[in-house]
């Protein structure tokens, strides 16, 4: 286990000095994405920032970044492996390829942690915004991070058999729709939409709020119903393909 | 220790890739997978790594009496074409990268590749990216990784594919040396020149089917009196392969080799546009045979 994880981040730590240029544009990119949100309150009145702490809601985006990165990259990964050539190589790790893609998305949530904590945390500085998240902020995270990896896994199982997705995300975006519901307030319907619980839950985390028991449970229950149904689906293909024989085929 | 491959069929389609194939491969033994383009070697490789699920048959790791399916991560491997390592990466860090998921710490693994990259003269690339080698040099980095990772059993895909004479010498004593060592190594090459210098055992794979399989030797020595060598007055031999049927070989600019029975080769003789100087029995050469076998007459590496 030890090694298949350290080789994911020297990967990564190799793709990122090997593409420099592109990461420097991600650290710009997320430069602008939090500088014009922090400009946004800058504008708002007192009486239209009243219901809205700047703080939480900065680190609320960063979890947003986090999630669709997270929901995005084990289908990029299966796309890029399978165009480069290498998948099949990927799916003699020991432990298996469905393990080594779950190591491989958890290096690079990190790094994308890890890039918008560069970006965020100066800028915050510099706006004079308190971040301060309570200390039990990561339990608010991870029903999130949950569904998200689920989420992830579910169209990494679409990318193995279709090996190229992009069009295909263009629309299930729109699931993210309810990420945001939780501005103006958490009704019970929501309960049923992926994301809003585990979102409005960490956003109650970040803010000093005190969370609901009921509403960690069904965040956490949605999260680990995802995870689960991402891995079920992720085996079921996995098989598929190599039943069919189009496991390398790009 | 024996990798067993029993009765595995597997079908695409109306296609039959595998039709009951079983191959056995042992410890410190080398055994040439041959056939022609599409006859199921890659298939056959593929399901031995578990990249590809058969519909039926197994593939077993027979070790000390216990019988087990085998784990990817046990094999070396170099798959047909370029598709072993990250182009846009280096040398070493493909090798840890792909050590590292085997679950291979950076100590062993570097030490091992560098000395293999030394040997195949690339030492001083360890840090270059892969896509500013040649072609050649990059089948020698993933052969020198595939080799690094000590493996049990070596699969080895046209592994002499881009690769110079010197360096296709280089690539025999290598694996003869792996041989001596204990690997069991399955090797798939059209240069049936190096197969037949090497392998301990070959097996003929035509659609799907092993047509024949036995030690090299005493598969060759079967069709001893089955072959004549037919010397030429004049080097014209690759030129005259192209007007002659199935059966046919060349074995120099001067030397053509038939398999196939007297009476067909008489009546060639007397049509050749080139005086022959001289006829005589002898054991066929490994592309001798898959011509016979195959029914296809193609110009000899060494021609």
């Amino acid at each position: 286990m030890l090694w298949p994880l350290w080789s994911e981040f020297l990967l990564s730590w190799a793709r990122t000095r090997r593409y420099w240029f592109n990461t420097l544009a991600n650290l710009g990119g997320s430069l602008l994405y939090f500088y014009a949100i922090l400009l946004g309150f800058s504008r708002l009145t007192p009486e239209e920032a009243r219901f809205l702490d700047p703080g939480p809601l900065l680190l609320v985006f960063t979890a947003f970044n986090l999630t669709l990165f997270t929901f995005q990259s084990i289908a990029y990964t299966v796309q890029g492996e399978a165009q480069l050539g290498t998948l099949e190589h990927m799916a003699l790790a020991r432990g298996g390829l469905l393990r080594q893609l779950l190591l491989r998305a958890l290096v690079q949530s990190l790094f994308g942690v890890l890039w918008s904590l560069l970006v965020l945390l100066p800028l915050a500085l510099a706006f004079g915004v308190t971040l301060g998240p309570l200390a039990r902020w990561p339990l608010g995270f991870l029903p999130l991070f949950l569904a998200a990896l689920g989420f992830g896994l579910l169209m990494g199982a679409t990318a193995l058999y279709f090996k190229q997705v992009d069009e295909f995300f263009t629309i299930v975006q729109f699931l993210f729709l309810p990420y945001f519901f939780y501005l103006v307030r958490f009704e019970p319907w929501m309960a049923h939409l992926p994301f809003a619980p585990g979102v409005h839950l960490l956003r109650l985390s970040l803010s000093g709020a005190e969370a609901p028991w009921g509403l960690l449970g069904l965040a956490l229950f949605q999260g680990l119903l995802l995870f689960a149904m991402g891995l079920w689906a992720m085996a079921y293909m996995y098989r598929l393909v190599r039943r069919r024989g189009i496991l390398g085929r790009f | 220790m024996r990798l067993l491959v029993q009765n595995v069929h597997k079908r695409f389609g109306k296609l039959e890739a595998l039709k009951g194939v079983s191959l056995e491969l042992g410890a410190g033994e080398i055994l040439g997978l041959l056939g022609p383009n599409g006859a199921g070697k890659t298939t056959l490789i593929k399901v031995v790594l578990g990249l590809l699920l058969p519909d039926a048959g197994e593939v077993v790791l027979e070790e000390g009496g216990a019988r087990r399916r085998p784990q990817g991560h046990e094999f070396g491997v170099l798959l047909e074409g370029s598709r072993n390592l990250y182009v846009n990466l280096s040398l070493l860090v493909n090798a840890l990268y792909f050590g590292g998921i085997r679950g291979l710490p950076p100590k062993e693994v570097r030490p091992r590749f560098e000395a293999w990259l030394e040997r195949f003269g690339l030492k001083d690339r360890l840090h270059a990216p892969l896509a500013s080698l040649s072609r050649g040099m990059q089948q020698k980095a993933a052969l020198a990784l595939a080799l690094a990772l000590k493996p049990r059993f070596l699969l080895l895909d046209e592994p002499t594919l881009g690769l110079d004479p010197v360096s296709r010498r280089e690539f025999e004593g290598i694996l003869l040396e792996l041989k001596k060592e204990g690997w069991g190594i399955l090797l798939t090459s059209h240069d049936l020149e190096v197969v037949e210098r090497v392998s301990d055992r070959v097996a003929f794979l035509h659609r799907g089917e092993v047509r024949r399989q036995g030690p090299t030797r005493a598969l060759l020595r079967d069709w001893a009196g089955e072959g004549y060598r037919v010397r030429l007055a004049e080097p014209k031999a690759e030129a005259l392969l192209k007007a002659l049927g199935p059966g046919w070989s060349a074995e120099g600019p001067e030397v053509l080799f038939f398999l196939g029975p007297w009476e067909a080769l008489r009546e060639v003789l007397g049509t050749l546009p080139v005086e022959v100087l001289e006829v005589s029995r002898g054991t066929p050469s490994l592309e001798a045979l898959f011509l016979h076998l195959f029914g296809e007459a193609r110009p000899s590496p060494s021609a």
